[in-house]
């Protein structure tokens, strides 16, 4: 039989993820590592650690039949997958954040956002109709208002001391969001029946 | 630098010749179902198209004639070519297409412009016969091109047009549902409609359409999922089909699919895609598409599929390993009557044959045999002795 192909995300995301695949039976065959690729102990499972913003891509372009990858990547990337399942895991907000104590827009200029997720931070202005300056950066976005740089962020939030250690504050939620599993669609065709199973085992190893 | 050169000029090709490959093949079926080739300027006057199809039309401007559009499909174009002829021409028309299709992404990330499609149109027949000959032709089509491990996934939009319908949705809210459908987003699609004031068995059912998906009792859970005429006639329809399909012996498997929600607004009865474990993506879209000919003043039935050439050429060179071998003929100028008559005789036997005629040298043989993934070299003797070397691989 030949394995499916999954796609983790490096990172916060990958402890969980691997944590729930294990409740279900399916462990890496040996010590990750620093392997990219790496087989279940079964040998029906491949699973393939990219970075997280990649792994969409991934399973849209057919590379990987299904992924675990955070709501907020998906929002940004906005790929064509399928989204048959909400892990419960990763909870994060994605909001917008100010220097704390800010009441007004001094300067009366366009605000420059700092952000990684630019689709995101462009839709959610565009609906408020808020014009702004979008200033993409690929990480310490939270560095950018006290430098200078950008007056507000777009981010991921979790707990929010980041925030609060960097003197801001959240000022609008655009979307909270859980890590997902995504399926390609030819996938859940060509492969429907073991993909079902896996969905099946996985949603019930969820909290309700 | 010199393997980067290599390497990258095998990139720059102009197009993979498996596309051609595809095309072929391809070809070959739509003639031997006796469908006519038709082929169309990739130019088209803009203002053929619909304001709202423009946003994914690349166009230029002529002096003469003002706005002018890169094809952005075949289906259009054969059904504007069987209005414009009207019924001097004896119903129904079967028409094929192969060539490229221009259209904008329609996603950020998205790189596909130029979109190499082969299809068949079957206009002027209605009924669930003329569905089963394009269904059939698709599955031969899939097999001529070797995916054995190919299904179809047949629907049918009338289900799901009764199915929201029968929900009695705003516009808005039918969009948004249809988008979690699409994206099989089952908590989603719970979470929104939970929210909604809508009969507990509508919401259910319409959760529900994203497990029929099947073979067996697909069509029974679908009909218990609902009473509205219009859906259980297109289910009544789309049994017919399949049971007409399923005493054909096919040589791919069709699975019962009522789960797609896409392209609900063109087509207007069956609707199918192919998939296979190659390609990530669908290989082959078709359905049944009544009202299309009316926007070009000719009120007639239409069924159709299209084949996507460079989504399948990106794995078929594989399956070109199919139906022979490759064999390259070494000989000197006085043999090629010799060598002619080899080749007729390889090739007569399914054989894709190749003479050597710049006189390559053993050195240059083995370097053109690894390129061009040649099975076998025979070499005619000077006393018309065959040698021969290499071997299937």
């Amino acid at each position: 039989m030949i394995p499916l192909r999954v796609a983790l995300s490096k990172g916060r995301l990958l402890d969980p993820a691997l944590a729930l695949f294990s409740r279900i039976g399916v462990t890496p065959a040996t010590d990750i590592g620093r392997e990219l690729v790496f087989a279940s102990t079964d040998n029906r499972y491949r699973f393939l650690l990219v970075k997280p913003v990649d792994v969409p891509t991934y399973v849209e372009q057919g590379a990987a039949d299904i992924g675990v990858t955070g709501g907020d990547v998906l929002l940004e990337t906005d790929r064509d997958v399928l989204r048959p399942l909400d892990l419960a895991f990763g909870a994060c907000r994605i909001v917008v954040a100010a220097p704390i104590g800010e009441t007004a827009n001094p300067n009366g200029r366009v605000r420059r956002i700092a952000t990684k997720y630019p689709r995101i931070a462009n839709r959610f202005f565009e609906a408020q109709q808020i014009p702004i300056e979008t200033i993409v950066l690929g990480g310490s976005v939270e560095l950018a208002p006290s430098t200078g740089l950008a007056d507000w962020i777009v981010d991921l939030v979790e707990t929010g001391h980041t925030l609060s250690a960097n003197c801001l504050e959240p000022i609008a939620e655009i979307a909270s969001a859980h890590a997902q599993l995504i399926v390609n669609r030819a996938s859940q065709k060509i492969r429907r029946v073991e993909i079902a199973d896996l969905i099946n085992r996985l949603s019930k190893e969820l909290p309700c | 630098m010199n393997q980067l050169k290599r390497l990258t000029s095998l990139q720059s090709a102009p197009i993979s010749p498996a596309v051609s490959a595809v095309e072929d093949r391809l070809r070959g079926l739509f003639r031997a179902w006796a469908y006519v080739e038709t082929r169309f300027d990739v130019l088209q006057p803009a203002r053929d198209y619909m304001p709202h199809e423009l946003d994914r039309i690349y166009t230029v401007s002529d002096a003469a004639d003002g706005a002018l559009a890169l094809r952005p499909d075949f289906t259009s174009l054969v059904a504007r070519e069987a209005a414009t002829v009207g019924q001097a021409v004896v119903r129904p028309l079967r028409r094929c297409y192969a060539g490229c299709a221009f259209r904008r992404p329609e996603r950020a990330g998205e790189h596909r412009r130029e979109i190499h499609q082969a299809g068949v149109e079957l206009i002027g027949a209605s009924g669930e016969l003329a569905d089963a000959e394009i269904l059939t032709l698709a599955s031969e089509g899939l097999e001529t091109i070797g995916f054995d491990r190919a299904q179809i996934h047949l629907g049918h939009v009338g289900f799901v047009h009764a199915l929201l319908r029968s929900s009695d949705l705003t516009d808005r809210v039918e969009t948004s549902v249809c988008d979690l459908l699409a994206r099989h987003d089952r908590p989603g699609l719970a979470s929104l409609l939970r929210g909604l004031s809508i009969p507990a068995q509508t919401a259910k059912a319409l959760v529900s359409m994203l497990d029929l998906v099947g073979t067996d009792d697909v069509l029974d859970r679908a009909r218990s999922l609902t009473d509205e005429p219009d859906a259980l006639r297109a289910l009544d329809q789309l049994e017919t089909v399949f049971n007409l399909l399923d005493h054909s012996d096919l040589p791919t498997p069709v699975i019962l699919d009522l789960t797609e929600v896409r392209d609900r607004s063109y087509y207007t009865g069956i609707r199918f895609e192919g998939f296979d474990a190659a390609s990530g993506f669908p290989v082959l879209r078709g359905g049944r598409y009544d009202q299309l000919l009316g926007q070009f003043g000719a009120d007639e039935p239409a069924v159709g599929c299209a084949f996507e050439v460079d989504r399948i050429a990106s794995s078929y060179v594989e399956n070109d390993r199919r139906g022979g071998e490759a064999v390259l003929i070494g000989f000197s100028p006085l043999q090629w009557p010799e060598a002619l008559a080899t080749a007729r005789g390889l090739r007569a036997q399914g054989n894709r044959v190749i003479l050597n005629v710049t006189s390559l040298d053993s050195a240059d043989l083995t370097q053109y045999e690894a390129a061009h993934r040649i099975d076998r070299i025979v070499v005619l003797e000077t006393d018309d002795a065959i040698s021969t070397g290499g071997g299937p691989r």
